[in-house]
């Protein structure tokens, strides 16, 4: 049907046609409340780094991270080794810039995981509801009712050691949290009238949830990666430092804290740097969480209605 | 007639936003006489519940501010007074009613216990007696077996009964305000009638003054003696209520009164305002309605008119602004 | 407006005994304590072309009518006859196809359009989903719809919260005209609208309704705009039909004691409210009703058959139907109504 020059200009003009210059996008607009949060910025300056330092390793380490300097076991820092060396005199800066590729990758890919299954699973359980939805919410509660770690390190003994399982045995043990806040966002999102206005439109199952609730769930799924990160480098690193993890002789943050608490006395530094990297990660992460939460929290936008 | 109850002069509340400031009132003056019905009517954003939580002090500064302007309780500024001086005269002496009483009233509580507190907040007295008072003012309030309601929570009750709990526990210490911000936009028309005739007939009974905030001009028609009409943050039209309607004087009160459907009278076709409401961070230069006025002129864009006294009513249209001796209806 | 409908035009929505009722306070065995009565054995007929009213208090079960019709909620029995095809049992995949003759307005404009996608995409996804356009094609439909419903082309890559309240359920209107249906429901589009902009929208929709020859189910709790806009008019109460007829039935001839006083509490100017005999109590949703009629605790002239029998809905001529054992007998009018 063709609606040929209904209204004349005055009528058109009833709707008032006068209106500010188009704002930016959604996320533009998170992203400039983001870059005037301080610390959020100089978390992301910190992650950065890291990212670089980790992608170009080979450029920025001093040393081969195998290479054992053994005139100088476990010196403290140095003009030669700046951080110093370890029991094995090997040099402790570039050890922490390769471990940076395996807690990153670690805090990336396992949370990768945890987020896809956690997203899928959260969405079918608030979706369809019912019986589906009890069974996956027993199904999250036996998961909860375990302590992480002791869940991850059951994983971990079953498949064995290795930097595959590990991200394998994180991103298993993290889903159910994901699941259980996108359920709850997906029962809400639900409730809207513009998901009932797709329905009435004749929207699919599928392209409601993948067009209409997924995208609105975007800006949480996006505060607990960067949430859940740092919780997932510490579980590495847990799990390094027991000796399940990244193994031997390959540079982990975890197991170089590990192996450095033998020899805490004679050579502390040793423990140390390592220790402050998994620090200034976790928190460097964390802080940007908080910062994106703040930017996105619909909220917290302008208070208008 | 003495000294008005209250007199509001040239009041102004501004916001500092992130998007810029935002002037919410912007020069509202008005006064109300003891045991008189004052309506304010307007549309959201004309700053007509800023005023009102201005008067309370309610108004959370920053990011408000109040950028000038009196408000005289009693011949008192109480813009000068300080917190715990207010905090004596809210709920003692001023008395407000919300929109949503379910937000207004706190769910863990009972309703006696709520009316009960407030009693001894603002009154000496023990437990006991307050909550004495607080059966006798469910029971004032026409709420049908107070001794039940008053151990329900606020969840159990309907809305007209919440309200009517809201209006209680607003009375409690007999208030010579009352503040009506929205009290029947949530409810049903004839749950409406009813709390309308309930706040008519305790004014009469205790002589209070009541200012009541409505966007509907009925509402506003059936229960205020003189009635004011805010648009964005300024008073286009005071009068009498019994002629403000019959012979709006302000175009915006005339569009308004043209623009609304009435049961009984169908209408071949609906008058709209066109356009809307402007926004808050950019208000036109000149009159504030002259942008969507059907009779606008070209020196309405210039410069904002000044209020023009006619009788009994005053209204802020250039159209007035050469007859000030006030020949006009 | 026409107000000339009569009972010859040719339904095209019928609705046959239609019931939802909602279980409440349910136990750990899932027995619930007792049923709210959303909708409870409701009957009428749409016809082409009009303007058909749905009017009540909150909790009378007018917007859970409406989910009913549009299938967004399921009926518990009852059918529900598109054109002659039963739809109320229909399987959701054919049911889709059928949608694009079915399109809804809803009540919060804040809410009904989904804040990540842009208008030109919210309007036309009706479209997309049911015959989708392509290029330039589906840019021309864009621009089409958006000025059919007074907005500036222009604005089509604009988010929805740019706009203010009328311009988001003009936005809502364009939706819903996208893939020209016959029949569009309006559940309470007017209610999150300031007055100055109320009457544009309704102006909109009636200027529509004329020049598309929709056939419109407006579902509203004010009066005052039913009975502006309607052919004709439904009053509901506690999920039952207590009166149905023409705008002037209903107003100038009423029949019903329910109605009386919904029209009585309507201040008017200078209608004298506060003089008036104001009713008493307020629609409880309590399940605990199992007999009689559902207006019985708050009508004055409640008799002992009121409390035991539930009324049937009675034509009593033209099309004016009312449930209530006295209709004919109360002249509930006395001489008012008479502007």
């Amino acid at each position: 049907m063709r609606f040929p020059g209904l209204f004349n200009k005055k009528e058109q003009s009833i709707a008032e046609l006068k209106m500010p210059p188009a704002s930016k996008g959604f996320y533009r607009t998170a992203f400039k409340r983001l870059r005037k949060n301080r610390a959020a910025m100089a978390s992301l300056a910190v992650i950065t780094i890291l990212v670089i330092a980790a992608v170009f390793a080979p450029v920025f380490a001093p040393y081969d991270p195998l290479y054992q300097d053994l005139d100088n076991i476990l010196s403290p820092s140095s003009p030669q080794h700046l951080l110093g060396t370890d029991d094995l005199g090997r040099d402790i800066l570039s050890r922490i810039i390769y471990g940076a590729r395996v807690s990153l990758t670690v805090g990336l890919v396992a949370e990768t995981i945890a987020i896809f299954l956690g997203v899928i699973i959260g969405t079918v359980a608030g979706y369809y509801g019912g019986k589906i939805d009890a069974f996956i919410s027993r199904v999250m509660e036996i998961f909860a009712s375990f302590p992480q770690i002791l869940f991850a390190m059951g994983i971990m003994f079953a498949l064995g050691p290795g930097i595959i399982n590990v991200f394998m045995a994180i991103g298993f043990v993290g889903w159910t949290g994901v699941a259980r806040i996108i359920r709850g966002q997906i029962m809400q999102l639900k409730e809207m009238e513009y998901v009932q206005a797709a329905k009435v439109a004749g929207c699919s199952n599928f392209r409601i949830i993948f067009k209409h609730m997924i995208p609105n769930c975007l800006s949480t799924i996006i505060v607990i990666a960067a949430m859940n990160i740092p919780s997932d480098i510490m579980v590495e690193a847990s799990l390094s430092f027991i000796g399940l993890g990244v193994q031997f002789p390959n540079p982990s943050w975890g197991s170089m804290v590990n192996i450095a608490s033998r020899y805490i006395r004679i050579a502390p530094t040793f423990s140390i740097y390592p220790g402050l990297a998994i620090i200034i990660t976790v928190l460097a992460f964390n802080t940007l969480g908080d910062g994106m939460r703040d930017a996105l929290d619909p909220r917290m936008k302008s208070g208008k209605r | 007639m003495g000294s008005p109850l209250l007199e509001v002069k040239n009041l102004k509340t501004y916001f500092r936003t992130e998007d810029g400031l935002v002037k919410a009132v912007d020069g509202v003056s008005f006064s109300l006489e003891k045991g008189e019905i004052l309506g304010i009517v307007g549309e959201s954003g004309s700053g007509k519940s800023i005023t009102a939580l201005t008067i309370m002090g309610l108004v959370q500064i920053p990011p408000g501010e109040i950028h000038g302007g009196e408000i005289l309780f009693k011949g008192r500024n109480i813009l000068a007074l300080r917190k715990s001086e207010m905090r004596k005269l809210r709920g003692n002496e001023i008395g407000m009613v919300f929109q949503e009483p379910m937000t207004a009233l706190n769910p863990v509580y009972t309703i006696g216990n709520q009316i009960a507190e407030a009693v001894m907040l603002h009154s000496d007295v023990d437990r006991k007696t307050a909550m004495k008072r607080a059966v006798e003012m469910l029971e004032r309030v026409q709420i049908p077996m107070a001794k039940d309601v008053f151990k329900r929570y606020p969840h159990e009750l309907s809305g007209g009964m919440r309200q009517r709990a809201m209006i209680a526990m607003a009375l409690c210490c007999n208030p010579e305000l009352l503040i009506c911000d929205e009290p029947t936009t949530a409810l049903d028309v004839t749950v409406q009638a009813q709390i309308l005739k309930l706040i008519d007939s305790l004014r009469k009974e205790t002589g209070m003054s009541v200012i009541m905030i409505t966007h509907d001009l009925a509402v506003v028609s059936e229960i205020a003696e003189r009635v004011i009409v805010m648009y964005a943050g300024k008073v286009l039209e005071e009068g009498p209520s019994s002629v403000i309607f019959d012979h709006p004087l302000h175009p915006y009160t005339e569009a308004l009164m043209k623009s609304k459907p009435v049961l009984g009278q169908k209408k071949e076709r609906l008058y709209s305002i066109r356009g809307m409401v402007p926004s808050p961070y950019n208000r036109p230069p000149g009159c504030l309605f002259e942008p969507r006025c059907d009779c606008s002129m070209k020196e309405c864009s210039q410069a904002e008119p000044a209020d023009v006294i006619i009788g009994n009513r005053r209204v802020k249209c250039i159209k007035y602004c050469d007859s000030k001796d006030g020949n006009r209806p | 407006m026409s107000n000339n409908a009569t009972p010859n035009k040719e339904p095209v929505i019928q609705v046959r005994n239609l019931k939802k009722w909602f279980p409440r306070n349910k136990n750990i065995f899932g027995v619930p304590e007792y049923y709210v009565r959303a909708v409870d054995d409701v009957s009428f007929e749409v016809y082409k072309g009009e303007i058909f009213s749905i009017v009540g208090e909150s909790g009378c079960g007018k917007s859970t009518l409406c989910k009913l019709i549009v299938r967004l909620m399921e009926p518990d029995a009852g059918d529900i006859i598109y054109k002659g095809v039963n739809i109320s049992k229909m399987k959701e995949k054919e049911m889709r196809r059928l949608r694009k003759n079915l399109q809804m307005i809803f009540q919060d404009p804040f809410a009904s359009l989904d804040p990540r996608m842009t208008v030109g995409d919210i309007i036309i996804e009706p479209l997309d989903v049911q015959k989708p356009l392509r290029g330039k094609e589906r840019y021309e439909k864009i621009t089409e719809l958006l000025q059919l419903c007074g907005l500036d082309p222009a604005y089509a890559n604009r988010y929805p919260h740019e706009f203010s309240g009328g311009q988001r359920q003009r936005i809502g209107i364009a939706r819903a005209l996208s893939v020209s249906p016959e029949i569009i429901l309006c559940d309470e589009p007017l209610s999150a609208l300031d007055v100055s902009i109320q009457s544009q929208i309704i102006n909109l929709l009636t200027d529509l309704q004329k020049k598309l020859g929709l056939t419109l189910i407006f579902v509203s709790h004010d009066l005052n705009v039913v009975y502006q806009i309607s052919d004709r008019i439904m009053v509901m109460y506690l999920g039952k039909v207590v009166e149905l007829g023409t705008c002037d039935d209903i107003y100038r001839n009423t029949l019903h004691p329910y109605t009386k006083a919904l029209i009585d509490a309507i201040p008017a100017f200078h209608g004298g409210l506060l003089e008036k005999e104001i009713i008493q109590g307020d629609i409880t949703s309590h399940g605990e009703l199992t007999e009689g009629c559902p207006f019985s605790k708050r009508c004055r002239y409640c008799q002992d058959i009121c409390r035991k029998t539930s009324p049937k809905l009675v034509d009593y001529g033209g099309g004016h139907f009312a449930a209530c054992h006295f209709a004919d007998k109360l002249n509930l009018l006395e001489g008012k109504n008479e502007d």
